[in-house]
């Protein structure tokens, strides 16, 4: 079988015809999206690490490790600060990447798996960063993930044994804290390590993503041409991410207090969009049915999607349909964060970003 | 070579470069700056020194893991221990003498606030966004000390006393719970309110106490005229006065008053005690048969009453009344005013007045208000307020910078004008001043609700004692009042001295005849003592209370050895006069026979007033009984004093009674 | 249009501007609900500015209850009890007086009354009264009297 390049379409010129100049210029970049979130695992691997030395899940302690971390500890504040940028950066980009795999429709055979695979990625990193958002102990942390273990809380039948699990009991205390930290040092890294792996083999083996006859190499040899150019990005990275660190402290809001709630409780801003689509009704079809049908549809995209020609490139006119309906998933998801961040106040009411929350 | 290829070399070097970067910023903390300018003084101050200053740069922490606090503070705060910084400017400057609270066992913030774990001084002092419990300000250091040394902290802690003394006598725990601490009586009972007072009065009264008594603790609710007039209109329901005639002398009445000395107690425009109310208007205030009923037996109208039975005969008392009535009219009312006012309560919806009376807690400094049969407690429990969250506390519309958004200022605004920061709010505005809000402001400060490990708890304060004496004393002490003015045993007031050891102290026939008509000893005490009208049994009882209980064995002991003193040997009498006059100057603060000083008890009677063996005591230890007297401590010999004595002893008045 | 960066170097630059305006925005948005219009009546309680130092203070507050009965409150010599006495009280606020006597005479005087400096009997002598720390406290404040 010959093997599809990417760039077919462009080449034989017929497809170029009518097409938006953006595309044009997309062409099939990638970004270097993976290999940018490959970084991003290792920084956060390398400052969670660091971090972990410092920092005990104990309810007392937690939050004045934090504390130590930010004024004493040498490297404490750059560190937790990278490490929380990072965090949010690599959330945003696995998502930036999913998008520009759908775009270019690279999910399709012999790559199935690979986009099953990247899915749980994603929800792993959701997993991982809930579980590292409460490790601080404090008022956000708390409150956030009551949010969460309540949301969980109205699966049907299940709910509330699965929010018992989850938490270690009917409350967020010790057993909750002690559970996150194993989940987010010791769990996560380990299946996310295998999972990354196996994704970045499975790149391989299936087709080749490199086109040489588009970019004029014959062949490079991975030292020191390739290696050259993935740490270049790596580097890139580290440093907009080392000055970020500099320049913006990782937030933090007063120790976890049970009996003063924040107005309004908000979740973390990667379940914002959840929690807004929660307020839209019943629970059981907001937040369990809707959110599952989606991603049981996300998974199941490459199974569904047969088409056969537009592969390979960005935003070919012949998946205007496909790309249509993503980009209105993208835009719905991201409008609700938005929506959940900015444009909520106490009780939930809408307020525009200007004006003033009443206090009590 | 693609484009990523050949910037890859640049990329390293500025990674690298970042990080050197990194390692910088994270070298230099803010606090090495106030490091280097201590280690500049530090040279400074021991130029001269043979041996190099040894000055370590880093963080500096205390530990208490007790108190489970880590205090930071010492790393910008670096001559904390260090006496020759005591002119120093800030951070620098040298700590008080705290005496027993070393930093190793109690840290800092313990008792002054603010964040301990933080290494910056915006962190370190708050209020931040994460961080709302800020540096106490001085005014409210105080609050701290109850931690650990408890209440009653009157020498210590004068601030926090003060504030935890009026919160009780101004009534706020009336509305305001404290875990476990008592309501105190604080107004009069308010039943058969239309046949004790005159309805235009009081409404007046509810417009404005402090117009009529700017001493009284009576907050004023700002009634607008027609609440007052409703709330005046309820508790006025029921048949006004029988309308006895009082008919007397006032001429005699006002001798009696005078004599009397109300004004121990009363004032009289403005000039007199604080105990009771304010006199010059009374007539303006209540019927004559309530003046006549209040004089006579104040203790059957309201038992906590702090006034005693004076046992005038009835014809005394119309005198006093009919005098009252006569000069102690309000003259600045106008009539027509006066009869509108009344008008306006004659009007008045009793129910709207009984909704508002119950809306703004009467009940909770008054007993006896007709069909409000509920505790009051209607204000917010105070037994954790120390510590509220910021957040429940409502600023309403007042803009408060950040920086100034603290629990401690909320209330001292709170407590200084009640309704400031919102409309419709109800409690009562005191018009305390800056010093009374500050003191009650820092008294709620220390309700923290928290206990501190045992092994730091060290009560300081005196107990508040449970003295009561009992039987026919006690009936006495009940009748006159003693409490109200005198302390015995460690209950009662300062308004007068001290009797817990009266019986080793006086003589038996002056202390009778002083009972039945009180002059002045202490010319320091702004109050006079009245004269009751003791019946010779009372008499009695009191002194024989005195003599078997309020004594004190090592006056007692000392009757022996008093007995081998020739204290009435003329040559000893000349030595101690001697003493008296030359050496220790004792005429400088004690009078004889209108000569000398006022600061101390005239000493002219001495012989007749006090008992040998207590001069000998006294003049032994001066502090023994009254710690913080202002007679100075002279270290006599035996021989002195059996002289001094001797001399004090034997003065007689030159003035023939 | 676009600048002739690289794929990667744009999002690069993306990821630098995402980073900007999301700690700016929530900035933005804390900062708004304090703009309210303001009520002058807000006090923040302030210490009455005071000249005296700790030690000065504390000596002001013995010099009060032990000596203000005789020397006047500002130490002009005429205190409640000054007239009863045949020799006036020191004037403290009289700075030529007070300079021909040093810290160490003053703390004399207080400890051994007026026989220590060679003076008047009427002034006792303090020294088992008040301890060291409190007649130094004393010292000071007396120094402030004729200051003024």
């Amino acid at each position: 079988m010959a093997l599809h390049t990417r760039n077919e379409t462009f080449e034989n010129g017929s497809a170029t015809s009518g097409i938006p100049v953006v595309s044009k210029w997309l062409e099939d970049k990638t970004f270097g999206l993976g290999l940018i979130n490959i970084s991003l695992f290792v920084i956060l691997n390398v400052t969670g690490i660091l971090l972990m030395f410092y920092y005990a899940a104990d309810t007392d302690r937690a939050y004045q490790d934090i504390k130590d971390l930010q004024f004493v500890i040498t490297f404490g504040a750059i560190f937790r600060n990278m490490h929380r940028w990072s965090a949010y950066a690599m959330i945003a980009l696995v998502f930036l990447h999913m998008s520009r795999v759908f775009y270019m429709a690279e999910y399709r055979r012999p790559r199935q798996l690979n986009w099953v695979i990247g899915w749980c990625l994603f929800l792993c990193t959701l997993i991982a960063s809930l579980t590292g958002y409460l490790l601080p102990w404090d008022q956000k942390a708390y409150w956030g993930m009551t949010i969460m273990s309540n949301v969980m809380a109205s699966a049907p039948i299940i709910g509330e044994k699965l929010k018992y699990v989850v938490l270690g009991g009917s409350e967020i205390g010790q057993n909750a804290l002690s559970r996150a930290f194993d989940l987010h040092v010791k769990v996560m890294p380990l299946i996310m390590s295998f999972l990354i792996a196996l994704h970045v083999i499975r790149n391989r083996t299936d087709d080749l993503i490199a086109n040489p006859q588009l970019h004029g190499d014959a062949e490079v040899s991975v030292w020191p041409n390739i290696i050259c150019r993935e740490l270049s990005k790596f580097f890139i990275i580290l440093i907009i991410i080392m000055v970020a660190a500099i320049l913006f402290g990782a937030p933090l809001e007063e120790e976890a207090n049970p009996s003063v709630t924040p107005i309004p409780a908000k979740a973390p801003w990667f379940f914002l969009g959840l929690q807004e689509l929660l307020s839209w009704g019943a629970p059981f079809w907001f937040a369990i049915v809707i959110p599952n049908m989606v991603l049981l549809f996300a998974f199941l995209v490459p199974y569904i999607e047969r088409g056969q020609t537009g592969g390979g490139v960005w935003l070919h006119p012949s998946r205007r349909l496909q790309n249509i309906l993503f980009t209105a998933f993208v835009t719905v998801a991201i409008g609700l964060i938005i929506l959940g961040a900015f444009f909520r106040g106490p009780a939930w009411r809408f307020y525009w970003p200007w004006e003033s929350w009443p206090l009590h | 070579m693609s484009f990523f290829q050949r910037i890859f070399p640049i990329l390293a070097l500025l990674s690298f470069l970042l990080l050197i970067g990194l390692v910088w910023k994270d070298y230099d903390r803010p606090y090495l700056e106030y490091q280097r300018k201590f280690k500049a003084l530090l040279d400074q101050k021991s130029t001269g020194s043979s041996k190099p200053v040894e000055f370590g740069f880093g963080y500096r922490q205390r530990w208490s893991k007790e108190l489970g606090r880590v205090d930071r503070c010492e790393t910008c705060h670096l001559g904390l221990d260090d006496p020759r910084f005591k002119d120093a400017p800030q951070p620098f400057t040298t700590h008080p003498v705290i005496a027993e609270h070393a930093y190793e066992k109690f840290g800092c913030t313990e008792c002054h606030g603010g964040q301990g774990m933080a290494t910056t001084v915006e962190d370190a002092h708050g209020p931040t966004e994460n961080w709302n419990k800020a540096l106490y300000h001085d005014n409210f250091m105080e609050n701290s000390c109850s931690l650990c040394h408890g209440e009653y902290l009157q020498a210590q802690a004068p601030v926090l006393f003060r504030g935890q003394t009026m919160f009780f006598e101004y009534g706020c725990r009336g509305c305001h719970k404290a875990d476990g601490k008592a309501r105190t009586v604080t107004g009069p009972p308010l039943d058969e309110m239309s046949k004790r007072v005159k309805s235009d009065w009081l409404y007046r009264w509810l417009m404005g106490p402090k117009d009529y008594w700017p001493q009284t603790k009576m907050p004023d609710a700002k009634f607008t005229s027609q609440e007052a007039a409703d709330v005046s209109a309820f508790l006025l329901q029921g048949p006004g006065p029988k309308g006895q005639a009082i008919s007397g002398d006032a001429g005699p009445g006002k001798t009696t008053l005078l004599e009397s000395r109300c004004t121990t107690c009363h004032t009289i425009e403005g000039k007199g005690g604080k105990t009771g109310p304010e006199l010059s208007k009374v007539a303006s205030k209540a019927y004559p048969e309530r003046l006549f009923k209040v004089v006579k037996d104040p203790h059957a109208l309201w038992s906590d009453s702090k006034m005693p039975i004076f046992g005038f005969a009835d014809k005394d008392i119309n005198d006093i009344v009919t005098f009252m009535s006569q000069e102690y009219m309000d003259l600045d009312l106008n009539e027509n005013e006066a009869a509108r006012q009344a008008q306006l309560v004659a009007s008045g919806s009793k129910e709207r007045g009984k909704e508002l009376a119950v809306k703004q807690g009467c009940v909770g400094c008054h007993s006896k208000i007709e069909g409000v049969k509920e505790i009051g407690e209607l204000g917010p429990d105070m037994s954790t307020f120390g510590v509220v969250h910021i957040s429940l506390l409502d600023f309403g519309d007042i803009k408060v910078p950040f920086k100034e958004r603290t629990v401690p200022n909320w209330i001292y605004n709170k407590i200084k004008s009640p309704r400031l920061f919102k409309e419709g709010l109800k409690m009562p505005d005191y018009y305390f001043s800056a010093e009374e809000a500050t003191a009650i402001t820092t008294y709620t400060l220390s309700l923290k609700g928290k206990e501190v490990p045992a092994s730091y708890t060290l009560p300081l304060g005196e107990r508040p004692s449970d003295y009561a004496p009992q039987g026919a004393f006690g009936k006495i002490v009940d009748k006159y009042r003693c409490l109200v003015c005198h302390k015995i045993n460690g209950k009662g007031g300062e308004v007068a001295n001290d009797l817990s050891q009266e019986g080793s102290r006086v003589q038996e026939a002056w202390i009778k005849k002083f009972m039945k008509a009180p002059d002045t000893i202490r010319p320091m005490l702004e109050e006079r003592m009245p004269p009751f009208k003791i019946l010779d049994p009372e008499n009695d009882a009191i002194f024989a209370y005195c003599r078997t209980t309020l004594v004190t064995d090592k006056v007692e002991d000392l009757t022996g050895p008093v007995d081998k003193m020739a204290l009435g040997d003329p040559q000893i009498i000349r030595d101690g006069e001697k003493l008296y006059f030359e050496k220790y100057g004792c005429n400088a603060c004690h009078q004889i026979n209108q000569k000398g000083g006022l600061v101390g008890p005239d000493l002219t009677e001495t012989g007749k007033r006090l008992r040998p063996e207590w001069v000998v005591y006294y003049l032994h230890d001066p502090k023994a009984f009254v710690k913080r007297s202002v007679e100075p401590v002279y270290a006599l010999t035996d021989k002195e004093i059996q002289a001094l004595t001797a001399f004090v002893l034997s003065s007689r008045s030159s003035v023939t009674h | 249009m676009l600048l002739r960066l690289g794929p990667t170097l744009t999002l690069f630059a993306a990821l630098s501007l995402f980073f900007l305006t999301a700690t700016g925005s929530s900035i933005a948005v804390a900062a708004s609900s304090e703009e309210r219009a303001q009520l002058p009546l807000f006090e923040v309680p302030h210490k009455p500015e005071s000249t005296l130092t700790a030690s000065e203070q504390r000596g002001a507050n013995l010099y009060a209850y032990y000596c203000a009965v005789c020397h006047g409150k500002n130490g002009e010599g005429d205190g409640f009890n000054s007239s009863q006495l045949s020799t006036p009280p020191a004037k403290h606020d009289d700075a030529t007086f007070m300079s021909t006597f040093s810290d160490v005479d003053v703390a004399k005087a207080i400890k051994g009354g007026g026989p220590a400096l060679g003076r008047s009997t009427d002034m006792p002598p303090w020294g088992r009264v008040l301890t060291d720390r409190e007649v130094s406290d004393l010292v000071a404040f007396v120094r402030t009297l004729s200051k003024q």
